[in-house]
């Protein structure tokens, strides 16, 4: 009996300590992880919608995103794009089904409803095969200027990339997701 | 200090804990796709290795052994826990790279067994040896593995921003796609644990 008590105390102690250590580290790091986070999507959006130059053009819309994912769930974010008060388009952070894992990728529209750009953030596809399409420009180009009533589907007007035809599915998913989310939310044309 | 540089590189060579123990594959084989991966994986394994290994060895007389694992596990578990955090924190593309695989050193058998092994017996200036070598041997092949499987399967070796080499583009188009798929890490694999006791049978002879 001494001896179970003995352990639980040992226990008790080595946990305490090493929540201490986890404790501090997590407050050390903290703030850093949130401002890598944060600049991150900022830095993909700035790709997706190059007229968004500044940061400060750049607002979350959280309203939109309820209403947008209501209608297409893998749409996570939506950010409004406005240069001095005047929206000039949309950006989608969207997560579709790859390979590997879910393809994170953002995808710019502007007001007239046509593809600005597309930048995957984050994906586990294989590295030489589908790592190498999410950033092929000859292959995102397709997605540019796309419009909602185009179907955007691997084999009707986007071609996929032989080896990595999966990954070339979840792009053309997310870009059509988008394209859907963007008439949800009142921006069809 | 002769004893210290044994400890060393025993880790390294003779009982490289990859090609000689065939413990913590799993991490290898999956992270060898590109040499950069495996540099900042093996640092991290180095770093919870040698820290988990210092905190054992420096408490051992004080840990009971029936509850010796969850304790080992404990200290393991922190010590990845903040690699992962600062990871976050300062180097978010290499932590998007290698993913799950920063978490899962917890779980990687070759710290479980070194501490278990050595640092809970062996004084501290002896297991930060054993812990150096064997997180060296353990860069070491993944650096190699990297190395050979990013070369082959792509035809050119980027590590942080820098083409290394890059192999003509004739190559480059038909570069073997299996080194970086799976099968190719146990190709590479197969033939590393060949080379390495082909030339510990060399030294043993001598």
């Amino acid at each position: 009996m001494k001896k179970i008590a003995h352990y639980a105390a040992l226990l008790f102690l080595v946990a305490g300590f090493a929540s201490g250590m986890l404790a501090f580290t997590y407050a050390a790091t903290k703030d850093r992880i949130e401002l890598q986070k944060f600049l991150q999507q900022v830095q993909a959006v700035q790709v997706a919608f190059p007229k968004a130059k500044k940061t400060e053009y750049i607002k979350e819309r959280p309203d939109l995103t309820e209403k947008a994912a209501a209608a297409v769930p893998i749409v996570q974010k939506v950010f409004e794009i406005s240069i001095d008060g005047r929206t000039e388009g949309y950006a989608f952070a969207v997560a579709s089904r790859g390979y590997g894992g879910p393809v994170s990728m953002v995808v710019g529209i502007d007001l007239a409803g046509a593809v600005t750009g597309l930048k995957v953030s984050d994906h586990r596809e294989t590295p030489g095969l589908g790592a190498e399409l999410t950033q092929e420009p000859s292959f995102l180009k397709q997605f540019v200027s796309r419009k909602p009533s185009e179907p955007v589907e691997i084999g009707k007007d986007i071609d996929a990339v032989s080896g990595s035809t999966i990954t070339s599915k979840a792009l053309a998913e997310g870009v059509r997701a988008a394209l859907d989310a963007f008439v949800e939310i009142g921006g069809a044309r | 200090m002769e004893r210290f540089l044994r400890d060393l590189v025993r880790g390294i060579f003779e009982q490289n804990a990859l090609t000689k123990s065939l413990i913590g594959l799993c991490s290898v084989l999956a992270v060898s796709t590109k040499m950069e991966n495996g540099i900042m994986l093996g640092i991290a394994a180095t770093f919870v290795l040698v820290f988990s290994e210092i905190i054992i060895s420096l408490f051992r007389k004080w840990i009971p052994s029936q509850i010796r694992i969850p304790i080992f596990i404990v200290v393991i578990a922190s010590f990845v826990t903040v690699v992962d955090l600062t990871m976050q924190a300062f180097s978010p593309e290499m932590y998007r790279t290698l993913g799950i695989w920063i978490p899962l050193i917890v779980v990687n058998c070759m710290i479980l067994g070194r501490v278990e092994v050595f640092a809970s017996r062996e004084p501290v200036i002896y297991s930060i040896a054993d812990a150096l070598g064997t997180g060296m041997g353990y860069t070491l092949v993944l650096v190699i593995m990297g190395f050979v499987r990013e070369l082959l399967g792509t035809g050119k070796l980027v590590a942080f921003g820098a083409n290394l080499i890059v192999l003509p583009p004739a190559f480059q188009a038909e570069a073997p796609k299996i080194f970086i798929m799976f099968p190719g890490a146990f190709l590479t694999f197969a033939f590393l644990i060949v080379l390495s006791n082909y030339l510990l049978a060399l030294k043993e002879k001598r």
